[in-house]
């Protein structure tokens, strides 16, 4: 049996991560079509409200979570596709890990500031 | 009917070329099948080169790609082609020459997944015993004959032939994970985790798209997915 630590990575976990994250994503997304169907029209106040609301803060900072683990994985399955030597794949790799972790600091930060 | 060939010799031709080939409508029939044409084809030119061996799609020998699509020439009728008829080699493997690729790749990976039963138990007086429904599990599994149409009509096994098993050693392996009769389940699995072996699969499908034997590897992929979901839990 192959120890489950010796494992560079998990094909399984990643996988399932992939397809766990999509259904959350779908089901944020089909959630914020039917708000915004029922509510066109947010002022600014109305926005924060909407924001800051405990619930909502939670539900959004998932989503960014899902989002960046979800792209992660297809990102990852696109340098291992296309990108064959080991140099290639490590800078690739290094850079999408570096833009993300970048973007959820930042959307970390836009959610801190309006929950205030 | 015009035909163009992929012809290389490497120890004698610095690249690849097309030749041109004609027959003429009297050498052909409406019974023929593309080897056949293949073979008139040689006689004219008796140093094209490809594979062959049953004639009858049993042995696998004669996979090629034929305007564009991967198929086994003995078993393909002449006359469902679009003339001029492009052959090449199946993709994505070494050329030895001509229509003749280097199978080396294909069958590593098919030996890795270890196809054989693995029963720890003392041989029994007669035969591992199956139940009828066990035994049908196998049916659309068993027939594969490793001729190489789907592993090589795979993106996911042409960018990592070495890392990726490919559709038909992953058939393969679903084929002694469903056996009733193999105990080295947990093995098995664990030899395919990791995101090469088995999670380069992208379910695009060419493999059952331009398998001869109407079989489907991608289905086969997912069970042996759900199987180490199961497991996992």
């Amino acid at each position: 049996m192959v120890d489950s630590v010796s494992r560079p990575t998990h094909g399984l976990r990643d996988w399932l991560l992939q397809r766990f994250t999509a259904v959350y994503l779908g089901c944020f997304l089909l959630y914020l079509m039917v708000h915004f169907y029922n509510q066109p029209q947010h002022d600014y106040q109305q926005w924060h409200d909407w924001i800051r609301h405990p619930a909502m803060t939670i539900a959004s900072a998932a989503f960014i979570l899902a989002l960046l683990v979800h792209g992660w994985v297809g990102m990852r399955d696109v340098v291992l596709d296309y990108a064959n030597t080991l140099r290639a794949r490590l800078l690739l790799l290094s850079l999408i890990a570096l833009v993300f972790i970048g973007c959820g600091l930042w959307a970390l930060q836009i959610l801190l500031l309006s929950a205030r | 009917m015009k035909f163009s060939i992929y012809r290389f010799n490497p120890d004698s031709d610095p690249s690849p070329s097309m030749q041109a080939f004609e027959l003429n409508d009297d050498q052909l029939d409406r019974e023929m099948m593309l080897l056949d044409a293949l073979l008139l084809l040689k006689a004219q030119d008796e140093t094209l080169s490809f594979r062959r061996s049953c004639g009858e799609g049993v042995c696998g020998s004669d996979g090629m790609n034929v305007n564009g699509r991967n198929m086994l020439a003995c078993i393909t009728p002449l006359f469902s082609l679009k003339s001029p008829v492009v052959i090449n080699p199946m993709p994505g493997l070494p050329v030895i020459r001509d229509l003749i690729v280097d199978m080396a790749q294909f069958y590593r990976q098919y030996r890795a997944v270890r196809p054989y039963l693995i029963n720890k138990d003392p041989e029994p007086e007669v035969e591992h015993l199956q139940s009828p429904a066990e035994r049908d599990r196998l049916d659309g599994l068993y027939e594969c004959i490793l001729c190489g149409c789907c592993s090589t009509a795979c993106p996911s096994f042409w960018w990592n032939p070495d890392k990726f098993l490919g559709p038909a050693a992953l058939l393969q392996s679903w084929r002694f994970l469903a056996d009733s009769r193999d105990q080295a389940t947990d093995e098995r699995l664990a030899s395919l985790d990791g995101p090469f072996k088995l999670f380069r699969c992208h379910t695009i499908m060419n493999c059952v798209e331009v398998c001869p034997k109407g079989l489907n590897p991608t289905r086969a992929i997912g069970r042996i997915k759900e199987l180490m979901l199961k497991r996992s839990m």
